[in-house]
């Protein structure tokens, strides 16, 4: 079998790149997951503590600094989050912030050759366009003017940014939401009343049964496998739901392989033998639960038997999995991001809620629902309207502002993070091309820059003071380590900056992000308790929510009144927004009824252990070493069927197009389904990293909450 | 059976299903909790909506799919096929619980 697997030796030979690097001028050790960081054998001058800006985990971090200048990082030993572990991704910050290839200058394209401008002056011709874009449209301005965010840095950032959107009247800022799991908060939301994890990773301790359902934690947030070690050394049953096999499964109890996008229909069928052979809370549900009745009617049809047809899995699979959690007394399943990235994603994660729900496994210790990139800490649009009050347009979501680009109906775009992240990226390229002015914030000359007019370079995590948050709600602050180089600009400082000259009446003015901060803190109650003194003396955070200075953090289950925050505190199954509780197939899947026989196999993509999204990692040689451009891994069955052999050159076609890639054959994926991954780009120097993006060729297809990334048709073919 | 016998069955049954539709939805008339959710009907419910034709019917979903959540009403005459003077009609019926919008960690 050939996976994307680390060990000992990998690291080894990370270790070995970063002191071949140009920054360590003594070898620093490797570091395997989960243990403690070692003194560091370098020169540095002085320490400060850091956080990684990569995953939600947000490790926090050691880094080490000489001469004004990072030369190493670890986990922090005091981050109860982490242990003090850290992930490659993590380390390549040290060679990313010293990167020769990062560009410290505002830009102006000019007749199509970049020159260095100053930041003033790009500052002036910003404002300058925007405020010609509300002369035209005196009536209309608000959504020609729109912000991609990027994962901000600090909350500060992300304040800034909103501050200057609301002061311009502008309501169009496009999150990572869409593409990322927009599915899964707001399935969280509609019926459990909070879009967030509904208690904290450390309880998976005290579950009897963890599910990781569709989630591969040990490669996708690589620090947080040290819980489901812990977890198993204390007995817990870890029950993997995976269509592939992964580095997870090296930690899973048992693994269930359900075809790409059938999970909604494993849900029902354990539902349907749950309800069927009374393993459920009947006092429970009669109680706090609505909408029974319509449960057991969609989950009806759902006999074992059926839905080993549509799973692959075997009918006692089926019962099994049911069997174990109608027994097993605290269970918590962990929401992998691959369930949203599905069209029939928001039914699925309604089913799953549903099986938590009926066994009344979503309140109390050991019990809940895990989504490592679930909701966020709240208050953060509270304080923007607070601050900038008026009415502003309703936001439109990105289909309508992609449209709306199409249509020349856009004057200036923010571009902070790459538009390759969309579905049918082409397209979205094409509809940005005909935006006037387009603002790249980026810290490379790399694809987002091409569509640019201005590129303003940002800063890294480490070149900034402010707070941020993580997986578990636990705000932290950071204060600013290095100085930025060249004219390097904070997220915070450009859109300030931003929003004092276009809208001086309105836009807050504060001095620093611990200034805005101090007024957003005191301003929303939710946010009170987290004062910043508070905060600079918790080196693993302080948890969100917390309204007082002396209220103790609580960790654990979100529903701290033993209720959940519905309207009427209970879980309520049926809802029109909505509608029926159905399956259907994936869009485009090769397995629906109008599939296109030119396209049999279910495509399937994500991230590796190795690197990030599509833009910041790929610039790193030493996480290039582990990566041997575009691979897609293909079960030796399907690869046969079409004549494939290990190692050959092939093309992978969908509907929009097609890639070229080296076939690799595995038997951890299912016949019928290949997997490549997600991150690379064309543009970067490092050879092993550079491809074309991935969602070149995938479809635009869209839920309601967001886009589809997997589970569509495709073929692979010999590139000869 | 000639034509005209052949029509007038026709039109009988046609008469019947647009009974059955507005039995259907008499309900609703007005109500805001039965009104069908243009978000997630199905065609074949919206086709049951007075006035609405499976053809409508399915180019709303179209719309839907293609562009999301609809938020108001009004956006319907979006489209293809739609006019004010139906729309008007359909506010009687339909209603538009979208998804909230809750973004993720980001």
């Amino acid at each position: 079998m050939c996976m994307q697997r680390f060990g000992r030796r990998d690291f080894l030979k990370f270790g070995l790149g970063l002191a071949g690097g140009a920054v360590a001028s003594r070898a620093a050790p490797a570091l395997a997951l989960g243990q403690a960081p070692p003194r560091p054998e370098i020169d540095f001058d002085r320490v400060g503590d850091g956080n990684c800006q990569f995953c939600q985990v947000r490790c926090r971090l050691k880094v080490y600094v000489n001469r004004g200048r990072v030369v190493h990082v670890t986990g922090h030993p005091e981050d109860f989050w982490t242990g003090g572990s850290m992930c490659p991704k993590g380390l390549s910050l040290v060679e990313l912030i010293n990167s020769p290839e990062r560009v410290l200058y505002p830009m102006q394209r000019v007749d199509g050759a970049w020159r260095r401008i100053s930041y003033e002056r790009a500052l002036d011709l910003i404002v300058e366009r925007l405020g010609r874009s509300k002369q035209d449209f005196p009536r209309a301005w608000g959504n020609r003017t729109v912000l991609f965010s990027p994962l901000w840095t600090s909350v500060e950032c992300e304040l800034a940014s909103s501050l200057f959107m609301r002061a311009g009247g502008y309501p169009n800022i496009l999150t990572p939401g869409e593409t990322c799991i927009s599915s899964a908060s707001n399935t969280l939301a509609l019926f459990l009343g909070s879009p967030n994890s509904t208690t904290t990773v450390d309880e998976v301790l005290n579950a009897e049964t963890l599910v990781l359902w569709g989630a591969n934690p040990v490669e996708t947030l690589p620090p947080y496998a040290g819980w489901i070690e812990k977890a198993r050394a204390k007995g817990v049953r870890v029950i993997l739901l995976d269509c592939r096999v992964t580095n997870s499964s090296n930690l899973a109890t048992r693994q269930l392989m359900p075809r790409p996008g059938s999970d909604g229909v494993l849900a029902l069928g354990v539902i349907r033998h749950l309800l069927t052979t009374g393993q459920y809370d009947a006092g429970y549900v009669a109680a706090q639960v609505t909408g029974l009745e319509s449960l057991k009617q969609a989950a009806n049809d759902y006999t074992p038997e059926a839905v080993a047809q549509i799973t692959r899995l075997a009918p006692g699979e089926v019962t099994d999995l049911a069997d174990s959690l109608g027994q097993s007394r605290r269970t918590i399943v962990w929401l992998g991001g691959s369930l949203s990235r599905y069209t029939n994603g928001m039914q699925t994660l309604r089913s799953i809620i549903a099986i938590q729900g009926i066994t009344n496994r979503l309140l109390g210790p050991g019990n809940g629902i895990i989504t490592m990139e679930g909701g966020k800490p709240e208050g953060l649009k509270e304080f923007a309207d607070q601050a900038v009050p008026g009415d502003i347009p309703e936001p439109q979501n990105m289909r309508r502002v992609q449209r709306t680009m199409e249509q020349g109906g856009v004057d200036v775009a923010f571009l902070n993070s790459s538009y390759r992240r969309y579905p049918d990226c082409n397209a979205v390229k094409a509809a940005l091309s005909k935006v006037p002015l387009v603002v790249c914030r980026s810290f490379f000359m790399n694809e987002e820059a091409q569509l640019a007019q201005l590129l303003i370079p940002g800063a890294y995590g480490f070149e900034s003071e402010g707070s941020q948050f993580g997986a578990e709600r636990q705000v932290f602050w950071r204060d600013k380590i290095v100085e930025p180089p060249g004219e390097v600009v904070e997220d915070w400082r450009f859109y300030r900056d931003l929003g004092s000259r276009l809208a001086p009446d309105v836009y807050p003015g504060f001095e620093s992000p611990r200034d805005l901060y101090r007024r957003f803190a005191a301003a929303v109650p939710s946010w009170r308790g987290l004062t910043l003194e508070r905060l600079r003396g918790a080196h693993s955070g302080l948890i969100w929510p917390c309204q007082a200075q002396d209220e103790p953090e609580r960790r654990g289950s979100l529903f701290r009144e033993g209720r959940l925050p519905t309207p009427d505190g209970k879980l309520n199954l049926e809802t029109s927004v909505l509608g029926t509780l159905a399956w259907s197939e994936p869009k485009g899947s090769p397995l629906a009824k109008e599939a296109d026989p030119q396209y049999p196999l279910l495509f399937t993509q994500g991230k590796v252990v190795f690197h990030w999204q599509q833009s910041l990692t790929n610039y790193s040689r030493q996480l290039g070493q582990f990566c041997q451009g575009r691979v897609v891994y293909v079960h030796p069955e399907t690869a046969k069927a079409g004549g494939i052999a290990e190692g050959e050159a092939v093309f992978i076609k969908t509907a929009l197009g097609q890639l070229p890639a080296v076939a690799r054959l595995t038997t951890g994926v299912l016949p019928g389904t290949l997997f490549t991954a997600s991150h690379f780009s064309p543009l970067t120097p490092v050879e092993q990293n550079r491809a074309e993006p991935i969602n070149t060729i995938t479809p635009g297809y869209w839920d309601r909450a967001s886009a589809q990334f997997n589970g569509f048709g495709c073929r692979l073919v010999k590139a000869g | 059976m000639n034509v005209s016998h052949k029509m007038t069955v026709a039109l009988l049954v046609l008469a019947l299903l647009g009974l059955v539709a507005a039995s259907a939805f008499a309900a609703g008339e007005g109500t805001e909790e039965t009104k069908l959710n243009v978000n997630s009907a199905t065609v074949e419910e919206l086709a049951k909506v007075p006035g609405l034709t499976p053809a409508l019917a399915q180019e709303i979903v179209k719309y839907r799919e293609e562009m999301g959540d609809i938020k108001s009403l009004d956006e319907l005459l979006q489209v293809k096929g739609m006019d004010p003077g139906l729309l008007e009609k359909l506010k009687d019926y339909l209603s538009t619980d979208a998804v909230s919008g809750s973004k993720c960690t980001c």
